[in-house]
């Protein structure tokens, strides 16, 4: 090996280096799934703690853990994870038994893993110190342990004497200091020597009953036919130092009884009392060890295709997938840029209009002339001047029958472009809709983590719960995914907390004693729909109304006034928790408002209904994929702007006279329901444009379009000059590049590089509600 | 250059193995997580040699070690193991696997092994 690659090598493997970062990724993605397959198989095995499969797969996963944290040196960790590691191994012999004090003591070291992971994503090396779970676990089975301790070890080594032979090889192997299972190695050597020849003598004698802690150094006897140098490389295993050799090699006619090198020897069970290498061909030799039988083989193969394969799933950084989905949005820009200049050359093509109209000229005026012609034939026949006009005018018809079929080849030539354009169009979708899917992962895993969450807290509540999980399957984009965990965790904890009664309670009022919520996750349309669904209570609107008072919000004779629906409405107000919402789990001062904002940057609703001692329902509303937005484009002056259309309730065109003005606020009558109105020059404030000209062509028209906007339960109509249609566009923050403006969620690219603005709906409808008492429409 | 076929349930092992051995000079053709794949890549592949690990889900390293042998007798077999496993390592030794590495191993060392071996340094039984 060359010079730099072994330096490289050299670093040491510290916590910090760039080596080190590389894999840290891939370590906790890989952990932390492990982690959840550990607690999915704890909680199975809560229901039968003596199921095989999965205490197999717990130590399964516990032990992977242990390998690469072990690998990246996080000592204490890939510890902690052998200890657990042991005790799998110790329930599945039956030696320990998991009950369920130790589960929950097993689930804590879970979470310290967890939180060790936490930690290391935000490059926080702290391994913390996990010794008083270990206590903890210890304690529980000192308890548990008042029957028999476990048979210690035989440990009683037969050591024969040593016997040393004049002849043969004797070899003498030295370890690596501090060689791990050197025993073990040892005994390779011996089965791999015992290969080439016999091996008449050990020291330490290596046999299946003993084992070494520690062994630096040991020797052996070897009868072969192989030279010392050959001999050398076989004995050369991994983590041997050194390797002496003493003796001659071995004339072949000597050794003329041996048994054949290809025949496998095993070691033998102790020192052969043999005397001479004469005696090596004995029949004492143990039969070779079982070839294995190819069993497992033929009983495995069906299941080899199902089993997901290492090598056909990749794992890929969200970072690069995000660049890749850009890329994809400029391809389709650029693709829309190409199928908009089609789309405008098109008319100058269509149907050859323009080559037959030149066609028809051409024939029309090659007749005149030869009309002409005809009446001038005979005065003028022999004038020189008349035969040159004549021969010129022939020669341009020519030209002009030949730019005419040059005409029909260009548009035979646009034809092409425009069918080739069709193509890339839909290469280019199929393209945008493959890279989404890579986006897109399953629900059921995030789904699944509440299984944990609802075993903790019906312990601690003292309720009876079961979780149903429905719709797993659905996808979501990996990020909404992310982002998904925090406001669900929060609206299950308030349906322990709150929504499902104790179980008496429940029995009392005439239900199951054992309370139920349900996860669900559905497609509908280009939305996904999740609701967490649960049969308690209901939401208390008298202490909702009471705080409502008690927060100042509405007088009591309003609050008293209001439809269960408005005061529920009151749990999305920042702050806003009623009394007893304040428990240990619940009272993080996570409100509502928090999950609803969360939902909202994900682009998504969250609406609540409730009704009480049914239950209660949240339903999260949200775009299957963040990338693409389906919206409603229109003009603004010269400006393009879109609104997602999923907020858009509808598109009303207006007489200006039926504009009303009530209480100073500007609004509209559609069927019935006053709607305010803004328009978006009294939304925004425009620094540049000077309003004359463009109130002017506004005003001149009799009847005003309006989008009614609707989102959070509020509705504004917001006037645009005019509506140019739907578009899928690719939406890019502003974020990165510009000064937030309240009210615009971002940008796309046009066809034909315009810029189009996006209006965040629920920014507007506040900015709207700031605004609309002092501006005034026209 | 050496051809080398990698199984291990644990990505994280695959990559470190993959990265040592490449700085040793190796190409790694197959990768399996699985015993059942591991027998079958092996039979597509005829890689020089498999470091195998030996606890994975379905078809533990024992098992896919004899799988291997027992079609392909001059299969060179390296398991990678924990200190703890050493009762199914004996088993392994036994079976013909041509040697065993402990982890967490030193990444040097793996390399100076893989490298000892890419030279004809090592030789196979």
């Amino acid at each position: 090996m060359t010079n730099d690659t072994t330096s490289s090598t050299s670093e040491p493997d510290s916590p910090l280096s760039d080596e080190m970062a590389q894999y840290l990724q891939v370590y906790i993605d890989e952990s932390e799934e492990e982690l959840d397959g550990l607690v999915e198989a704890i909680l199975k095995l809560e229901g039968n703690p003596l199921e095989d499969e999965s205490l197999h797969k717990a130590f399964r996963l516990l032990h992977s853990l242990k390998g690469s944290s072990g690998m990246l040196g996080f000592e204490f960790v890939g510890n902690f994870a052998h200890e657990l590691e042991d005790r799998f191994e110790r329930y599945r012999s039956g030696e320990l038994f998991l009950d369920r004090e130790t589960t929950t003591l097993v689930l804590k070291c879970v979470d310290y893993f967890r939180m060790f992971l936490g930690r290391l994503r935000v490059a926080d090396l702290n391994q913390g110190d996990p010794a008083n779970l270990l206590h903890e676990l210890k304690e529980v089975e000192h308890r548990r342990s008042l029957l028999a301790q476990a048979p210690a070890a035989p440990n009683t080594p037969i050591v024969p004497p040593p016997i040393t032979i004049s002849g043969g090889l004797k070899l003498v192997v030295r370890f690596r200091p501090g060689l791990q299972l050197a025993d073990l190695k040892a005994r390779l050597i011996v089965s791999r020597l015992s290969s080439i020849g016999e091996i008449i003598a050990c020291d330490p004698p290596i046999d299946d009953a003993q084992s070494f802690d520690e062994l630096s150094l040991f020797s052996l006897t070897l009868v072969t036919d192989r030279k010392i140098e050959e001999v050398r490389k076989i004995a050369n295993v991994d983590g041997v130092e050194s390797i002496e050799i003493r003796g001659h090699e071995v004339s072949a006619q000597q050794l003329a009884a041996i048994p054949s090198p290809a025949e496998p020897v095993a070691p033998q069970q102790s020192p052969t009392q043999i005397a001479a290498p004469v005696n090596v061909g004995s029949p004492a030799i143990p039969p070779p060890p079982d070839v294995s039988p190819p069993g497992p083989l033929q009983a495995n193969p069906e299941t080899s295709d199902a089993t997901p394969q290492a090598s056909e799933t990749l794992r890929v950084d969200i970072g690069r997938l995000d660049r890749l989905m850009n890329l994809t949005g400029e391809l389709i820009v650029a693709n829309a840029r190409f199928s908009q200049i089609a789309t405008e050359l098109s008319p100058l093509f269509r149907q050859s209009a323009v080559f037959k109209k030149s066609r028809e000229l051409t024939d029309r005026l090659r007749e005149r002339f030869e009309n002409l012609r005809q009446s001038l034939s005979q005065p003028l026949q022999t004038d020189d001047a008349w035969a040159q006009v004549s021969q010129g005018l022939e020669e341009d018809l020519e030209a002009l029958d030949r730019q005419s079929e040059l005409w029909a080849e260009g548009y035979r030539h646009f034809a092409g472009i425009s069918e080739a354009v069709d193509q890339l169009t839909r290469v280019s979708k199929n393209l945008q809709r493959g890279v989404l899917n890579t986006r897109m992962v399953p629900v059921g895993p995030l789904f699944n983590r509440f299984k944990r969450v609802i075993r903790d807290l019906s312990t601690e509540r003292r309720k009876q719960i079961q979780l149903i999980i429905r719709g797993e399957k659905t996808e979501l984009d990996k990020r909404m995914i992310d982002a998904l965990g925090d406001p669900l965790l929060h609206l299950v904890r308030n349906s322990i907390d709150h929504g499902l009664e104790r179980p008496e309670q429940r029995q009392t009022a005439g239900k199951p004693a054992v309370g139920t919520i349900i996860l669900e996750a559905a497609h509908r349309g280009n939305s996904v729909w999740i609701t967490v669904r649960d049969d308690g209570a209901g939401i208390n609107t008298d202490k909702i109304r009471a705080r409502i008072v008690k927060r100042g919000l509405a007088s009591p004779a309003v609050a008293k006034e209001m439809t269960d629906a408005q005061a529920i409405g009151h749990i999305w107000h920042p702050g806003f928790s009623t009394a007893e919402t304040v428990t240990e789990i619940s009272g993080r001062g996570v409100g509502m408002d928090i999950v609803r904002n969360a939902i909202s940057d994900l682009s998504g609703t969250i609406e609540v209904a409730s009704s009480p001692s049914v239950g209660t329902t949240f339903t999260i509303r949200l775009p299957s994929t963040l990338a693409i937005i389906h919206c409603l484009m229109m003009r603004y002056r010269n400006d393009f702007f879109s609104i997602p259309l999923d907020d858009v309730r509808e598109i009303v065109s207006i007489p200006r006279v039926q504009i009303h003005s009530v209480h100073r606020h500007v609004t509209i009558d559609v069927r019935g329901e006053l709607i305010p109105l803004v328009s978006m020059k009294g939304v925004f404030k425009w620094a540049t444009i000077a309003d004359s000209s463009e109130s002017s062509v506004a005003s001149a028209s009799r009847t005003v379009n309006i989008v009614v906007i609707h989102s959070r339960g509020k509705t504004l109509g917001l006037a645009v000059d005019s509506l140019v249609g739907r578009a899928d566009l690719v939406v890019k923050t502003l974020a990165e590049n510009f000064q937030p403006v309240r009210g615009l969620s971002g940008a796309s690219i046009l066809g034909d590089g315009a810029v189009c603005l996006m209006l965040d709906s629920a920014a507007l409808i506040e900015l709207a509600a700031d605004r609309t008492a002092s501006a005034t429409f026209q | 250059m050496k051809r080398l076929m990698i199984v291990d349930d644990a990505l994280i092992m695959r990559m470190k193995i993959r990265e040592t051995a490449s700085k040793a000079g190796w190409t790694v053709v197959a990768e399996a997580s699985t015993g059942c794949d591991a027998i079958r890549l092996f039979d597509e592949h005829r890689p020089d040699m498999v470091t195998l690990d030996m606890i994975m889900p379905e078809m533990d390293g024992l098992s896919a070690l004899k799988g291997i042998r027992s079609r392909h007798p001059e299969a060179v077999v390296v398991m990678i193991s924990a200190v703890s496993q050493k009762e199914n390592l004996r088993e392994c030794i036994s079976a013909g696997a041509m040697d065993f590495i402990v982890k967490p191993f030193d990444p040097q060392q793996l390399q100076a092994f893989f490298e000892r071996f890419e030279q004809g340094t090592e030789e196979i039984v």
